[in-house]
């Protein structure tokens, strides 16, 4: 079983190495959380959606997290690589955006999400898939990297569902 | 004996694949280009999301995974979406992540990258049944209405392709790897000829060969001049890091066509034309990067746009 899983993994390295484009890399934008109530920010990297163990994770948190939450406290943040030139770069933000579409319908995902044309969340992102919690009870702003660990899961939607 | 026996009469029924170039093998070509005939999704509409495989049928159906929506989808020659089937789910014609395609007269065969079989669909889309295999399926290609061939990987051993009838016994096998060749580097491409033999393009290695189905190399050809590929660290395995080559395809007069990967001098764009014999005729590049590259019976060249968002299809002009 665990070889199988890890044969898994390796045929999608194999399988992101022969899809991934030349300029693909990684990079993130943004949206405001609502005052006053916990949200949270979903930082997905484009380019793990070439590869589906590495996106599993954040379907396993989606479930976690009632349409109604999905809705109004999450938003995502769809990040890509920055490629050379301005109309490249144009094309790119078109392609993630729709590539993005077919993903969140497919999997009945409610949040929206945005496209990081600026790459400001370059840094950030370190891992496919990272969550940014507001949460307005702690005052505090804190950093997951999926998949979570345990106690991680409750704890961001203590905080979303309150 | 009964395994070369077993392969060749597991071959031989795929006309499809072979007896089309047979008649039409002719002078040398010096240069190829394309012409665009055909475009299918695009930036503005819901068509493809992120396809995956491609095959097409004698009257020009056009067939398509994706794997943003976990689905198989037929086109018609215009290029119109007639029927679309799949969802996401471990069940009967369902995907996790739908990989490669390729049709016999009469059936599809589709892969999962997480499941150790091919998917059987009948031209209308319906799911029929599924192939069992030793091991997850690394490439694909469909020899005929009840035989496949099929790349498979393991840790413990190098790499093999079968030939597996339609319950998923093994007719035969050829092991063409070399031993301990290290994880991944004995995957290859593969495509047959129709005439008991099989060309293999190495993805990380730069190695494109010929066999005879009954396990003697022909020859080896190196493209790229590229000595050794880097190999990266991914937790606790050690991968190559880079393509060499991500697909081979015949055309209808039976030359060698192999999509180049990022180590290519254009990546995942230049396609190098060989001869049957292994002479590098011509190198070409598609307009925008590739991970496939699919020739049909009428000699369309299919390939990717738009990361995959766009399938073309294009005429082969020879020079």
């Amino acid at each position: 079983m665990i070889l199988r899983t890890a044969l898994a993994m390796t045929m999608t390295a194999v399988m992101m190495a022969n899809f991934l484009s030349p300029e693909a890399g990684r990079g993130a934008s943004s949206a405001a959380p609502e005052r006053g109530r916990s949200a949270c920010w979903i930082l997905m990297d484009i380019e793990s959606f070439f590869c589906a163990p590495c996106l599993q994770p954040l379907l396993d948190f989606c479930r976690a997290l009632p349409a109604r939450v999905q809705e109004e406290r999450v938003k995502g943040i769809l990040a890509y690589g920055a490629p050379e030139g301005r109309e490249r770069s144009e094309r790119r933000m078109l392609i993630v955006r729709k590539k993005w579409q077919g993903f969140k319908s497919a999997n009945g995902l409610r949040f929206s999400a945005v496209v990081d044309s600026g790459h400001f969340f370059q840094g950030i992102l370190t891992a496919a898939v990272v969550v940014l919690l507001f949460d307005e009870e702690r005052q505090m702003l804190k950093k997951y990297s999926l998949p979570l660990r345990p106690g991680q899961l409750e704890e961001i939607t203590g905080s979303l569902l309150n | 004996m009964k395994i070369r026996t077993l392969w060749i009469s597991a071959v031989l029924p795929a006309v499809f694949l072979g007896t089309a170039f047979l008649g039409q093998a002719g002078a040398a070509i010096k240069k190829v280009a394309l012409e665009e005939v055909l475009s299918i999704g695009g930036l503005d509409d819901e068509t493809l999301f992120q396809w995956t495989g491609v095959a097409s049928d004698a009257e020009g159906f056009i067939y398509v995974l994706d794997a943003m929506d976990y689905s198989l989808k037929k086109f018609d020659p215009h290029g119109k979406l007639v029927k679309k089937t799949g969802r996401k789910g471990q069940g009967p014609g369902e995907f996790i992540a739908p990989r490669l395609l390729d049709a016999s007269p009469n059936f599809l065969y589709a892969t999962d990258q997480n499941v150790a079989g091919v998917f059987v669909f009948d031209r209308e889309l319906n799911f029929k049944r599924t192939i069992p295999c030793p091991s997850l399926v690394a490439y694909l290609k469909a020899l005929g209405d009840d035989a496949v061939a099929v790349l498979t990987m393991g840790f413990q051993e190098p790499g093999k392709i079968l030939v597996l009838n339609g319950e998923g016994r093994i007719l035969s096998e050829l092991a063409f790897a070399d031993k301990a060749p290290g994880l991944l580097m004995d995957s290859v491409s593969f495509v047959p000829d129709g005439r008991g033999q099989l060309y293999l393009a190495y993805l990380f290695q730069d190695r494109v060969e010929k066999w005879t189905l009954d396990g003697k190399r022909l020859w080896s050809k190196k493209l790229l001049g590229v000595k050794k590929v880097e190999k990266k660290k991914i937790s606790s395995l050690t991968l190559p890091g880079e393509t060499c080559f991500k697909d081979i395809a015949l055309d209808g007069r039976g030359q060698v066509f192999v999509l180049g990967g990022r180590l290519s001098k254009s990546p995942s764009r230049d396609v190098y034309v060989l001869s049957p014999g292994g002479e590098h005729l011509t190198t070409f590049t598609l307009p925008d990067t590739s991970h496939c590259l699919y020739i049909d019976r009428d000699n369309f060249l299919y390939a990717r746009a738009n990361d995959g968002i766009t399938l073309k299809k294009y005429r082969i002009l020879y020079d």
